[in-house]
């Protein structure tokens, strides 16, 4: 009799129903946005300036030292922010969070953009200047990386900056400058900075997928190229999703294997075959 | 490109004018307008080879959130489909070697079982992040990396952004990577996979 009642087909429907339940993809997965944030650094390209304490907050809240004692040449690594309006101030060195900035600015902040706020002494008497530069989000060439100059030398200049095989990455840049990027191959990229008769010479080393700022100080007369990383991208980014689970948490657990799902409709057909195969045989059997 | 480079120059605005010691200014960049052209420069030659990368990977991964404490991840390469490689063990947590080591800058890739064919794995409790929540990795080198979450995402596999998860990024950042949502019992396959994007912050 017990077995009549699970011949039902209801009972035989809530059956099937449960297996498919268990295999149906659950909606809700989006392919929604990325991480959705922006990205600033600044750097200190004031010769004549000491080294400064770099304050940041959000804007309308009181500063928080973020970066102690950057002196001439030096540019932060990258902050990611989320996308809003920033406070960012420059106090010499050790001065007190209330004596006023040397140098104040309102940054807007939009996600999937980054920038540098390069801060030169070529306002009006030379006085501090920020200038906001876009750094590039793209991703270059294959086998291609990106190079651009900052000319952050006030004494020599202007700066003539040679690339490989002939190619000028700047030519006559003016203190404060800042060029386009320039694609280069892959590798060790010999440049060499003019600037009158003062010359210097340096190596770069550019990756595939990344971009470089070569920036351009001033050193007792001299020349300095610094290269330091606009980002980079996956080299070899992989494709599709990954396959990183087993399933033994999933709602089933170990149910979920293809083996049981098999069993069941196995069982579930000899459910429904067997009386019909006992009926069809008692029939004949009359 | 050049509307993005106005807006975002717009964007900057004079906050401070009369500040000691002398008064400063916040200006929009001026980039030349005319591309790189081959001058007479004196050449030093081409383009010569990198040298073999610095081998540094990461050694420990902890996300105190959620209780992730690992020492010791495995490298991960791409299969016959160019997809990433799970790690070989339900056990282990791996990172993409040929993508940039956690901390420098570019997307670095982790990722690990959320369970196994029994049990939870790994990332089973990586969905439970939420954006602020802190993510550290220790590197061969000694260095140690903070990471700040951004978004915690879930894509089905069949519409995977690669570009999103992948694209480049100016500073160091982190993409923990896991499945999610229904289990595909024929297929015996997660139908997504959980992103966490996570980022180096001054804060």
């Amino acid at each position: 009799m017990r077995l009549r009642t699970l011949l039902r087909p209801t009972g035989l429907l809530a059956a099937a129903g449960l297996l498919l339940l268990t295999t149906t993809p659950a909606a809700g997965a989006a392919t929604g946005p990325g991480p959705g944030v922006g990205w600033i650094r600044v750097g200190h390209l004031s010769p004549g300036v000491p080294p400064v304490d770099i304050y940041f907050a959000p804007f309308g809240q009181p500063g928080k030292v973020v970066i102690r004692k950057a002196g001439y040449g030096a540019v932060t690594p990258y902050s990611s922010l989320d996308p809003g309006r920033y406070t960012l101030s420059m106090r010499p060195a050790d001065a007190a969070p209330t004596t006023a900035p040397a140098l104040s600015a309102t940054i807007s902040v939009e996600q999937q953009t980054a920038h540098s706020l390069l801060v030169f002494e070529n306002g009006p008497d030379q006085t501090l200047r920020g200038t906001l530069v876009t750094d590039d989000l793209t991703a270059p060439g294959p086998g291609k990386g990106r190079v651009r100059v900052v000319e952050g030398s006030a004494t020599p200049a202007p700066v003539t900056v040679g690339g490989p095989d002939g190619m000028a990455l700047a030519t006559n840049a003016a203190y404060g400058d800042t060029t386009p990027y320039a694609e280069v191959p892959e590798g060790i990229v010999p440049v060499q900075l003019t600037s009158g008769s003062v010359k210097a010479n340096a190596d770069v080393p550019v990756a595939a997928g990344s971009s470089t700022t070569l920036l351009v100080t001033q050193d007792n007369g001299a020349l300095k190229a610094t290269p330091i990383s606009d980002g980079a991208d996956l080299p070899n980014p992989p494709k599709l999703g990954v396959e990183t689970g087993g399933g033994g948490t999933a709602s089933g657990g170990d149910h979920s294997e293809p083996w049981f799902a098999a069993g069941v409709v196995v069982f579930l057909l000899v459910l429904v075959l067997t009386p019909l195969v006992r009926r069809i045989r008692e029939g004949r059997a009359r | 490109m050049r509307a993005d480079l106005i807006r975002a120059c717009c964007a900057v605005v004079l906050a401070c004018a009369a500040c000691a010691p002398a008064p400063s200014t916040v200006v929009p960049a001026t980039t030349p307008a005319s591309p790189p052209v081959t001058t007479a420069t004196e050449p030093r030659g081409s383009v010569g080879p990198l040298p073999p990368a610095a081998d540094v990977s990461p050694v420990r991964l902890t996300i105190p959130e959620i209780g992730i404490d690992v020492r010791g991840l495995v490298p991960l390469a791409l299969g016959p489909a160019h997809e990433l490689q799970a790690p070989a063990s339900f056990a282990d947590v791996g990172w993409y070697a040929a993508g940039p080591a956690p901390g420098d800058p570019g997307p670095a890739v982790i990722a690990a079982h959320v369970d196994s064919r029994s049990g939870p794995a790994p990332f089973f409790r990586l969905r439970e992040l939420r954006p602020g929540d802190e993510v550290r990795v220790e590197r061969s080198d000694g260095a140690a990396a903070r990471f700040v979450v951004d978004a915690v995402q879930r894509y089905p596999k069949d519409a995977f952004p690669t570009d999103t998860v992948y694209g480049p990024a100016p500073g160091a950042a982190l993409r923990l990577i896991t499945c999610g949502g229904a289990f595909d019992a024929a297929a015996r396959s997660y139908r997504d996979n959980v992103v966490v994007y996570a980022s180096t912050r001054w804060t």
